[in-house]
């Protein structure tokens, strides 16, 4: 019997070294090498080019990132790429005349399981000098436990080094309103060269009311109170009472009408509700100053759908912020990436966090320059509490309630 | 089948003897009888229900088992003699003029060792109202445990497992549609499901355990799942076990049924010694038991039935805290007093609760509520034989009913702010302080305190707050009615006319919906707002009808022709009705071809709910400084406007009904039946908008300038004329169902001991609202704007479907062991909506007068009116078509020994899930069929 069992231990151990030597045998695995044909051709010709693009490949499931500076800007070719899904960024700056020009492509959810190659289409963003410069949009916690939402806001900053008059600016959230795996249809040619806004609201004023001075913010409040208050929620982390605008509906059960500036609604198609409440989950926001083309009697349809939206073209836009759920969900963002190539999200709902810019520089006389690389996830930091005017940033003069 | 069964089982001796003239008084003939227990010897079965058709008179078999009958019209005449737990005997024979006919019966224990089973729903005769008799072996072997599982049996219905999570409400001949005004269809044809037990017609009339209807546009439940308030009554209280057989009316019913539009289920009681029953019946979300007994009083005092069940059920396996849990107990006691008089006399305790604790996760809801009904419902039905000139008997049936309900909910209000007010006066301006008066700059009063609401104030809501609020009612319903039956035959020519009087009175005596006046439910749309509502103030719902009707039976040669012509004549607080009823057979091929065919109209009368609909209230905010920090700069002023939501031209909902159909019988066994019938509502009740409930009224809105010692100084900023609109009672649903039912019973196959059944139905139902549809969509830019005005009876839901259902029953009479696999096959089922001009208005209110106008159609893009126009989709026309799908139930009853029989029942036994590609929106996929579901059921009887 002993015999057996010693033999059997023999025939494993070898078999078992053999084993091993199999695997000795298994080659190296080298990583993918994925080549990108960089196609700019649709940028003007009076812009000027950069260097070289920022290259990134990010697989968010296995979160394993690779990046690299591309060394002509026509063709780049990355290694070491594990199999998987991935999300790749092109991005370049250049500075020119005082603005910024931000150059991005992007794929998403492309799935790359062998060497090859990619055709990606570069655009390029003029930074304007208005900024979405934080979002508090998750709300927060009542005392008892309950949710809050009554104390959504954002906050507009001239990032610029000149004076801006913010009459007629308009400010809205995006459809799809949550971040969702299917894109949806609109009936409309060239779907991809806008973006379809739910709600617009305007800055009022008549061209020269509203100045805003560099190093100065606005805020639009969902509702300019002190939300402190006990009839509305003591454990609310903001009071807006010092808020420039509010998106304030006139119905027959209204708080209060504060002080605050009410914005126009520029584009409301659909019923009513008592607020403007865009998701707590994380809605994608922009804003633009409508031109002679912009008209809000006109709109474009879902296909299959009740829903509209306004339409504008991409070139309009200002400045574009995706918030997404969570990390799943950043793969199903609603922005085209020449617009914001990113998203960020908080930790949940009603958790009384903000997202805000991250700061670039700060000026000698305290004046702080913030990120815009029209990429979300890079710009942005997500913050414990939402603090209106941030870093110090001024309250323009014409806002006469805020002391 | 029943006929089918006695030619084959019942040992019947039959003996004629020709007596002299002056016994059978010449034309007249006699039958005796005697019943007695198959298999023993001698046993009399006492107490066994003896009717003759067509004169409908009826006596009991006294100790001895014997009956008899006088004056028995010559001619054919079916003899029917049912007793609790026997096998019901249903045979034909031929009386001579001035003859004693003497039977012996001998009755069959309907268990699962005969032959043949019984465990599908049987037809009525041809002539009569269409309708399906389920038995009591069909009930066991079904394992149904609510009366909407026992309805699966009916033709066209699908399966679906059982639950009683929810209020089961019986519908009958209708598709129930599931989007558009899906609720208002169901509502309003399971209002007009009468439901009869013994006699008394259970009532939902005085039913007002909900919010405000003008509030929320509809009757919304207040905890969980208690019965709706405008729907038919909840059946989850009533006990199947103690029922001997069940009979659904969905044909033209007999003119002597009233309140009801869309058919009766008419359920008969155990009644009869009867060993003891336990029962325990258990599935995934259920566990029961119930418990009954039969007694014999001795010959004098009859028998009385004892039955009691319990069960609970559980909403989901991952929500143990929400539940229902229901009581029931009945004593049932039937005797005769003398040979001339039967009577059955019932006591029912009924205890059902639906309840939701509080679930320890649901931090931000802290939502809990519970439903509670608890009643008691006596009722006596009986019948005087009188047998003198035509007059052969009357009947009477009294009932009367007294539930106690409560529904409460409680939850944490989130986004709670709005006005509220306990202000009940009409255009009355008060404010946060009781009587106080606000002046404006110029020294007008803003405040305008009417007589009666010195005392009130208007308050604002919190963002949060904890609302707990009662809905107390207590429902009175008494019924009584009297029926005569008459009859007369000469020659070959019967005529049995029946007619009475029925009268019904419906109300509440509780203290309605009660709330802490600062912590009212939530606020729902349009801005009205609630107000405590005692429904004790609320009226009785008095019904009186009377009914008239003839059964008329010819027959000439071998050929046999029926006419059941009847009308009956109701009246409902002031408003009146004439509904007639036909129902006509003729057989066009002897013992072969019968055709049928009927038209009727049934009415169902208004409920309290539907007549003594609440105020709608408005609370409108003229000024608001509630949230500033200084509390003595806190004011609030506000306007009440109170309409009156009742609708003073409702008119009775009525459905009529057409049937064509021929019933043909091959062999005498084979049967085949075909019944296409045409069903309409087009006054169905339905909670809505109306273009009289857009009410212009004045809003105001200040602004504070400034504070002075106290004193505001305020100023008129802004003044509109708005729309305040709310739900009303109309007569605007309209439900037009047309069908083919079809019925092939093959009967059993001796050889292999299986019968072979198939019913099924192709049913087209087209639903909607017939009244106008509104666009209430807001100005932008204003408070100000019109009201869109669609044309009427804008959209309508489609539906089609087309199913057979195959029963097989395979039984071992030996063993006791019976199976039947039902297969349902759904080879068409469609849906959509037919839609008329939803993108131009046909009127528009104005907000200038109020007054309606035409649109005229080239002001679409004018500013003044362009933001009233919807969106629409472009796919809303496009039809649903759902996949062909196929489903196998089985059902399994065995009996062990005489004492024990277990069932055991899996239904979408193969778990088939097809997933359906949607048609309407490519890209959405739908998972068709039921949860696999099973369940287990046993039986002990201890003799």
């Amino acid at each position: 019997m002993k015999k057996y069992i010693i033999l059997l231990i023999a025939i494993l151990l070898v078999s078992s070294c053999e084993q091993f030597s199999e695997i000795s045998d298994v080659e190296r695995v080298e990583g993918l090498n994925i080549s990108l044909n960089l196609d700019a051709s649709g940028i003007s010709t009076e812009i000027p080019r950069p260097e070289s693009y920022n290259v990134k490949f990010i697989n968010y499931n296995d979160k394993f990132e690779v990046s690299t500076k591309s060394s002509n800007l026509t063709n780049v070719s990355v290694d070491g790429i594990i199999p998987g899904v991935y999300s790749v960024s092109i991005t370049a700056e250049v500075i020119h005349n005082g603005f910024s020009y931000y150059y991005s492509g992007n794929l998403t959810n492309v799935t790359i399981t062998d060497d090859g190659s990619f055709d990606v289409k570069i655009a390029t963003a003029k930074t304007g000098a208005l900024i979405i410069k934080e979002i508090y949009y998750c709300g927060s916690k009542t005392p008892s436990g309950g949710s809050y939402f009554r104390d959504q806001y954002y906050e507009i900053y001239n990032n610029s080094d000149g004076m801006i008059y913010i009459d007629g600016l308009c400010f809205g959230n995006l459809l799809p309103l949550t971040a969702s795996a299917t894109t949806p249809t609109w009936d409309i040619e060239n779907q991809e060269n806008y973006v379809f806004f739910d709600k617009v609201w305007q800055v009022p004023g008549n061209g020269t009311d509203y100045p805003l001075n560099p190093g100065e913010s606005i805020i639009i409040a969902q509702m300019a109170a002190n939300h402190q208050v006990d009839a509305l929620n003591p454990a609310c982390p903001v009071n807006l009472f010092s808020a420039e605008f509010e998106t304030f509906i006139n119905t027959t059960a209204i708080i209060a009408d504060n002080p605050a500036h009410n914005m126009k609604i520029a584009f409301w198609q659909g019923y009513r509700t008592p607020q403007w409440l865009v998701t707590v989950f994380g809605g994608a926001y922009a804003m633009f100053f409508p031109d002679e083309n912009t008209d809000f009697s006109v709109w474009t349809q879902q296909a299959n759908s009740t829903t509209v939206a306004k339409e504008i073209p991409l070139d309009q836009i200002i400045d574009a912020v995706e918030l997404v759920n969570d990390e799943t969900k950043i793969q199903q963002k609603r922005i085209p990436a020449v617009l914001d190539a990113g998203a960020t999200y908080v930790s949940g709902t009603y958790r009384g966090e903000s997202v805000s810019r991250k700061i670039r520089e700060t000026k000698e006389d305290g004046r702080v320059i913030y990120w815009d690389t029209n990429n979300t996830s890079e710009d942005f930091q997500v913050n414990p509490t939402p603090v209106p005017r941030r870093n110090g940033a001024k309250i323009p003069s014409w806002n006469t309630w805020a002391n | 089948m029943n006929r089918l069964l006695t030619t084959l089982f019942l040992i019947l001796f039959s003996a004629s003897v020709t007596l002299n003239a002056q016994s059978a008084q010449g034309h007249f003939a006699r039958i005796e009888g005697i019943v007695l227990e198959h298999g023993t010897i001698g046993t009399p079965v006492d107490y066994a229900m003896v009717s003759l058709d067509p004169s409908g008179v009826y006596t009991t078999t006294d100790s001895k088992g014997a009956f008899s009958f006088e004056r028995v019209a010559p001619g054919k005449t079916t003899i029917k003699i049912q007793f609790v737990g026997m096998e019901a005997i249903d045979t034909t024979v031929n009386i001579l003029p001035g003859t004693v006919h003497r039977f012996e019966f001998s009755m069959k224990i309907a268990d699962f060792r005969l032959d043949e089973v019984v465990v599908i729903a049987t037809q009525n005769k041809a002539g009569q109202a269409t309708a399906s008799n389920i038995s009591r072996q069909a009930i066991d072997h079904m394992q149904a445990s609510t009366l909407s599982d026992v309805l699966q049996l009916l033709p066209g219905q699908a399966m679906t497992n059982p639950s009683s999570s929810s209020a089961n409400i019986l519908t009958l001949r209708s598709l129930n549609p599931t989007s558009g005004n899906s609720s208002a269809v169901t509502q309003s044809n399971s209002l007009g499901t009468a439901v009869i037990i013994d006699g008394a017609q259970l009532s939902n009339n005085a039913n007002m355990q909900t919010l405000s209807t003008t509030t929320t546009g509809n009757a919304t439940m207040v905890g969980e799942s208690s019965s709706y308030a405008n729907t038919g009554v909840d059946t989850r209280t009533i006990s199947l076990d103690n029922i001997e057989s069940i009979e659904v009316i969905r044909g033209i019913a007999s003119a002597e049924y009233g309140d009801m539009s869309s058919g009766a289920v008419i359920i008969k009681s155990k009644a009869g010694k009867e060993p003891l029953n336990i029962r325990f019946r258990t599935n995934p979300q259920y566990y029961g038991a119930s418990i009954s007994k039969g007694l014999s009083l001795g010959d004098k005092w009859g028998v009385l039935n004892l039955s009691g069940e319990y069960s609970y059920n559980n909403k989901a396996a991952t929500e143990s805290y929400r539940f229902y849990q229901n009581f029931t107990a009945k004593a049932l006691w039937s005797s005769n007093l003398g040979s001339k008089f039967r009577h059955t006399t019932a006591l029912d305790l009924i205890y059902g609760k639906d309840t939701r604790n509080l679930n320890p996760d649901d931090i931000r809801g802290k939502n809990a509520s519970a439903a509670t009904d608890l009643g008691l419902r006596f009722s006596s039905n009986g019948v005087l034989s009188i047998y003198k000139g035509w007059l052969s008997n009357i009947e009477y049936s009294v009932s009367g009913s007294y539930m106690d309900k409560h529904s409460w909910e409680e939850y944490l209000v989130g986004n709670g702010i709005a006005p509220h007010s306990i202000n009940m006066i009409n255009g009355s301006t008060i404010t946060n302080t009781p009587g106080k008066k606000v002046y404006d700059k110029d020294g007008k009063e803003i405040t305008n305190i009417l007589s009666g609401s010195e005392n009130a104030w208007t308050m604002y809501l919190p963002y949060e707050y904890f609302t707990h609020f009662d809905i107390y009612g207590k429902e009175l319903n008494v019924t009584a009615k009297v029926k005569g039956t008459l009859f007369k035959s000469w020659g070959n020519v019967n005529n049995k006319i029946i007619g009475g009087l029925d009268f019904k009175t419906d109300g509440n005596l509780g203290r309605g919906f009660v709330y802490d006046d600062t912590t009212p439910p939530q606020r729902q749309g349009n801005y009205a707002t609630f107000r405590p509502r005692p429904f004790n103030e609320v009226p009785f719902v008095n019904q009186f009808g009377i009914f008239l009707e003839d059964q008329f039976r010819a027959t000439a040669g071998r050929h046999d022709m029926v006419l059941t012509a009847g009308a009956r004549f109701d009246n409902v607080g002031g408003k009146n009705i004439i509904t007639p009823r036909i129902n006509a057979a003729v057989d066009i091929v002897p013992d072969l071809l019968t055709l049928k065919g009927g038209y009727g109209v049934a009415a169902k009368a208004p409920t309290a709910l539907y007549l003594y609909p609440q105020n709608a209230y408005f609370d409108y905010l003229n000024l608001n400084t509630m949230t500033s920090e200084n509390v003595d700069e806190r004011l609030l002023i506000a306007t009440t406007y109170v309409f009156n939501a009742e609708n003073p031209d409702l008119k009775i909902q009525t459905r009529r009904t057409a049937e064509i159909g021929f019933d043909l019988k091959i062999k005498n066994r084979y049967r085949f039946s075909v019944t296409a019938y045409d069903a309409l509502v087009n006054n169905g009740y339905m909670l809505a908008a109306d273009p009289s409930t857009f009410h212009l009224v004045k809003f105001d809105q200040y602004q504070i300038n400034s504070w002075t010692n106290g004193t505001p100084e305020i100023e008129l900023a802004n003044s509109a004329n708005i729309f305040a609109y709310y739900s009303i009672p109309t007569n605007n649903l309209r439900e037009h169902v047309r069908g083919i039912e079809y019925e092939l019973d093959l009967g059993r196959f001796e050889d292999i001991r299986t019968s072979f059944y198939i019913n099924g139905a192709y049913i087209r139902s087209s639903s909607g609202n017939s009244g106008y549809s509104f666009s209430t969509k807001e100005n932008v830019s204003s408070n100000e704007r019109h009201i869109g005005v669609y044309e009427k009876g804008l959209q309508t839901i489609e539906q089609e479907l087309f199913n057979t259902t195959l029963r097989i029953t395979h039984n071992i009479p030996r063993i006791g062991f019976v199976i039947t696999l039902t297969t349902q096959v759904n080879w068409l089922d469609k849906a959509w909506y037919d839609i008329g001009n939803d993108e131009m208005f046909a009127h528009y209110i104005s907000y200038k007068d109020g007054k309606m106008y035409p649109f005229d159609p080239s002001k679409k893009n004018d500013p003044e009116f362009s933001y009233l126009f919807e969106s629409v989709a472009s796919n809303r026309r496009d039809i649903e078509s759902y996949r062909k799908t196929i489903f196998f139930n089985i059902n399994v009853s065995k009996e062990i020994g005489d004492f024990l029989t277990a069932s055991f029942y899996a239904n979408n036994m193969f778990y088939s899930r097809p997933l359906h590609n949607s048609t309407k929106n490519p890209g959405t996929i739908y998972e068709l069929g039921n949860q696999l579901f099973f369940g287990f059921d046993l039986k002990i009887n201890i003799k």
